[in-house]
């Protein structure tokens, strides 16, 4: 299961697995994005290649109008997913 | 020593020791993307069973659910339940997936290929969890006769 808490600060918290089962609601709170935003990964165990797929459409949606997406507190699981993909070069990793 | 075999009512999860005496699960599931709890409460168990850290029951629920879920997504038609089973065998954890009503479908050579260099506008995620999952393991088997695909990963546990 994915919950998905926007902060005070805007701030994107994704909460469990972000699996294939989850990536439908988490591709509408993602494309529905203004502006940039921070997601923390603090309490997420993996994303899957379709939780992948709804955080490369809404990067390429967001740097289209100058924006991104920063993602922070990535376990080391997850830190190796974004290495072996390349996709920590397409998002900035804090 | 005879195979220990308790049945788990809910999901008919199979778990026992194998013949060495090394924890085995194993499972079949609806071919449904919404079977993926399911599933994944197969993991969490067997990860709980096998004492697995924190990175590696992270790693385990990543490969089972990019096996399963191309399952259903990719031979949405097939008629068979989709068979998981979990071991732990030495120091390797073995996950092997079973799909009895499937075409062949190799993922070591029939993947796309992906490059993990290009720009942001040229990425996509399709093609990459079988890309993923085969950086992950040790060693991914295919096997294919007679309809019944079988996906087997090794993954060392150190």
């Amino acid at each position: 299961m994915l919950e998905i808490v926007i902060g005070q600060d805007g701030r994107i918290f994704l909460n469990g697995r972000f699996d294939a089962a989850q990536a439908e609601k988490a591709r509408s709170v993602f494309l529905s994005l203004a502006e940039g935003r921070t997601v923390d990964f603090a309490r997420l165990d993996y994303i899957s290649s379709a939780g992948l797929g709804v955080l490369v459409a809404a990067q390429k949606r967001l740097v289209r109008q100058g924006q991104s997406l920063r993602i922070i507190n990535v376990n080391s699981h997850i830190r190796d997913v974004f290495q072996f993909s390349g996709f920590d070069r397409i998002f900035e990793i804090g | 020593m005879a195979a220990l075999i308790v049945a788990d009512q809910r999901r008919a999860m199979r778990r026992g020791t194998d013949m060495t005496g090394q924890t085995t699960m194993s499972a079949a599931f609806r071919r449904d993307i919404n079977a993926l709890e399911d599933v994944l409460a197969l993991v969490e168990t067997f990860a709980s069973t096998a004492a697995l850290q924190d990175r590696r029951r992270s790693e385990l629920a990543f490969v089972v659910d990019e096996l399963f879920t191309n399952c259903v997504r990719h031979n949405a038609a097939g008629a068979s339940e989709i068979e998981i089973a979990l071991a732990l065998r030495g120091p390797d954890i073995v996950v092997e997936v079973t799909d009895r009503d499937a075409a062949a479908f190799d993922p070591n050579s029939d993947a796309p290929r992906i490059d993990a260099n290009a720009p942001l506008e040229q990425r996509e995620s399709s093609g990459l969890g079988l890309y993923l999952l085969k950086k992950l393991a040790d060693r991914v088997e295919y096997h294919h006769r007679d309809r019944v695909a079988t996906v087997i990963l090794t993954k060392r546990m150190e």
